[in-house]
């Protein structure tokens, strides 16, 4: 399991119960920890965790100036993605009529969703303007089909896997904390108070219905 | 003691004869008498033999202490389950039969004894299966993070509800390591014969048994503070989405500008490994050997070499050499632009020809689609030269048919 858990970290992939639980179960032994760890030390790497402790991934020992550009790099690819996946997430987390954040384990069911959206006029609306944000709608322009290739999106990230492709269950997995950590930062960082916003949310909801 | 008389063995093969029926109320939860499968026979004979009991007149359920041995044969994942429920009952039975052993073995009550050892070594037994079947299917829930369960809210009022079973089982151990059980088993020379199996089965487990629970207990409430830390970050992600719609044109900032990176940049970027066969290496070569086997054939572009011919001679053995003649059209054309070149004036293709009695066996409609097509090819030749088509009216706007009956050429101006 060392071979395939260490290809897996350096290729930049996030180790979890839900993705991979070979490798999980792998790293969650002491022992073998402390292997994956000199093995990595001795690439300049280290085994670092989301703060929620889900997932595993490989992080610098120290930042150099090749260390800084490709940290540079993989937060430009973080700032092309965040909106559409914040955008997204939180669409599912209303379609599914839930407050909570869809923390890794959580499913999805793609025709429950559907079904939710096909009722729901705003829900359209916002489906189709979230698929504005990406490479816009599906190939057959259904709604179906944007949801889909949404979807699909998601999973070719790695924050879902299809854990039942005839039913279209995706399961969320735990990339999802470090997506998480990216926006607890960013709202640290602008300052952004979740409980007030709450309120002008519920507010703007009410005023989009007007 | 012949298999009839073994009430052990008729009771298992009385349950295998009906194993149809006690699949069904196990799986389904009840039994109808009127089912096709339930035959009257083998519904009284399970009843007698208590695997089924009543559930209405006509509906018959497994009775709970078979379908609880099924399910812990089976690991199902029940609801709430009492895990390690009569732990400490079972514990609490085992002084009274260490005080009736001493007594009995202090008044020379010789069966008594044996049957106080007996028992005694069935509820050590039976206490040490309890615990062991407790942990394992607490190890199991928190391994899968109650998977039986769909929503967060449910799975967090489970995992508390088996963190409390857990303190429970952990006080019960917490007892048989503390109570001083062992101590008297052991100071006491009357208790004698109860100290293998007390040691065997649970004395020398504790240690385990308590590392085991410790590490599901951290599990578990790890889990339950990640299951409490789900609901805030829903929250802070709807605000960070709505600050987002605020501001469309919002950047993320840029990394040169923070003091301190954050720890999540910190990931590293992916390495691109690519590894290729040592063609030298002799210890996978046979598996290279296979590899190549199963390549599909690459499509290999024959080319055929264009067959060079032979010049035969003629009868007279000389070689003969055919010079191929300019047609009508080409000559009749090459004079034109000659011709055209020369004068300053528009010439009408038609009347040009017409003036050259060398060409009248070329057809007018040949050659006007002659002279169309040299203007149509815009080579060099032509360059300087401008053609233009003379049409009759179309006789419908729509037919699109173009009917020509001259073609002017003329030399354009540098």
């Amino acid at each position: 399991m060392f071979k395939q858990t260490l290809t897996l970290l350096l290729a930049g992939e996030f180790i979890c119960p839900i993705r991979y639980p070979d490798a999980w179960r792998f790293l969650e032994d002491d022992t073998e920890r402390a292997e994956a760890e000199a093995f990595l030390a001795r690439l300049g790497r280290r085994l670092a965790r989301t703060r929620q402790g889900g997932a595993w991934f490989a992080a610098y020992q120290d930042i150099g100036s090749d260390e800084r550009r490709a940290i540079r790099e993989g937060f430009a690819e973080i700032k092309h993605n965040l909106r559409l996946l914040v955008n997204f997430l939180v669409f599912v987390m209303q379609a599914q009529r839930q407050d909570r954040f869809l923390a890794p384990g959580g499913l999805i069911e793609t025709n429950r969703l559907m079904a939710a959206i096909d009722e729901n006029p705003n829900l359209r609306v916002e489906l189709q303007s979230i698929a504005a944000l990406g490479k816009g709608s599906g190939a057959d322009g259904t709604l179906r089909g944007t949801l889909e290739r949404l979807l699909k999106r998601l999973l070719d990230d790695g924050y879902l896997i299809l854990a039942n492709p005839e039913r279209e269950i995706y399961e969320v997995t735990g990339k999802i904390e470090y997506l998480q950590e990216v926006v607890d930062f960013l709202m640290a960082h602008e300052s952004v108070k979740e409980e007030l916003d709450e309120e002008d949310d519920g507010a703007g909801r009410q005023e989009s219905l007007l | 003691m012949s298999r009839t008389d073994d009430l052990v063995v008729a009771y298992l093969e009385a349950l295998h004869r009906h194993r149809g029926l006690v699949v069904a109320a196990y799986h389904l939860g009840r039994i109808e008498a009127t089912d096709e499968a339930a035959s009257p026979r083998g519904l009284q004979e399970l009843r007698r033999h208590r695997a089924l009991v009543p559930l209405t007149q006509d509906s018959f359920r497994l009775a709970s202490s078979l379908a609880r041995h099924l399910d812990e044969v089976l690991q199902k994942e029940q609801l709430y389950a009492a895990v390690g429920g009569n732990v400490a009952d079972l514990a609490a039975r085992l002084p009274l039969f260490i005080d009736e052993a001493v007594k009995a073995h202090l008044e020379g009550r010789t069966e008594d004894l044996d049957g106080y050892v007996d028992g005694f070594n069935n509820a050590v037994f039976d206490l040490a299966d309890q615990i062991g079947g407790a942990l394992q299917y607490l190890r199991m829930l928190a391994d899968t993070r109650f998977a039986s369960v769909r929503t967060l809210a449910e799975k967090q009022r489970q995992n508390a509800y088996y963190i409390g079973r857990a303190e429970r089982i952990g006080e019960a151990l917490k007892g048989l390591q503390t109570g001083g059980l062992m101590d008297r088993i052991d100071g006491e020379p009357a208790a004698a014969p109860l100290l293998p199996a007390f040691r065997g089965q649970i004395w020398e487990r504790l240690p385990q048994w308590r590392e085991s629970l410790l590490d599901i207990t951290e599990i578990l409430k790890a889990y339950l503070y990640r299951l409490r830390e789900v609901e805030p970050a829903g929250r802070r992600l709807r605000a960070f989405n709505l600050f987002l719609k605020r501001n469309p044109d919002y950047a993320t900032p840029d990394l040169d500008t923070l003091a301190e990176l954050p720890g999540f940049a910190n990931r590293a970027a992916p390495l691109r490994l690519r590894a290729h066969p040592d063609l030298l290496e002799g210890a996978t070569q046979e598996a290279l050997v296979e590899v190549a086997a199963r390549l599909p054939p690459s499509p290999v572009p024959i080319k055929r070499a264009p067959k060079v011919g032979t010049l035969t001679p003629g009868a007279d053995g000389e070689v003969r050499v055919l010079e191929l003649a300019p047609r009508p059209y080409q000559l009749a054309l090459s004079a034109l632009i000659g011709e055209v070149t020369a004068a300053g004036e528009p010439l009408s293709a038609l009347a040009w020809k017409r003036r050259h009695p060398e060409f009248s066996a070329l057809p007018d409609a040949i050659w006007l689609q002659c002279v169309l097509y040299e203007a149509g090819l815009a080579r060099r030749r032509t360059g300087h030269i401008r053609f233009e088509r003379l049409e009759y009216p179309p006789s419908h706007t729509l037919s699109g048919n173009i009917r020509v009956h001259d073609v002017l050429v003329s030399r354009v101006s540098a």
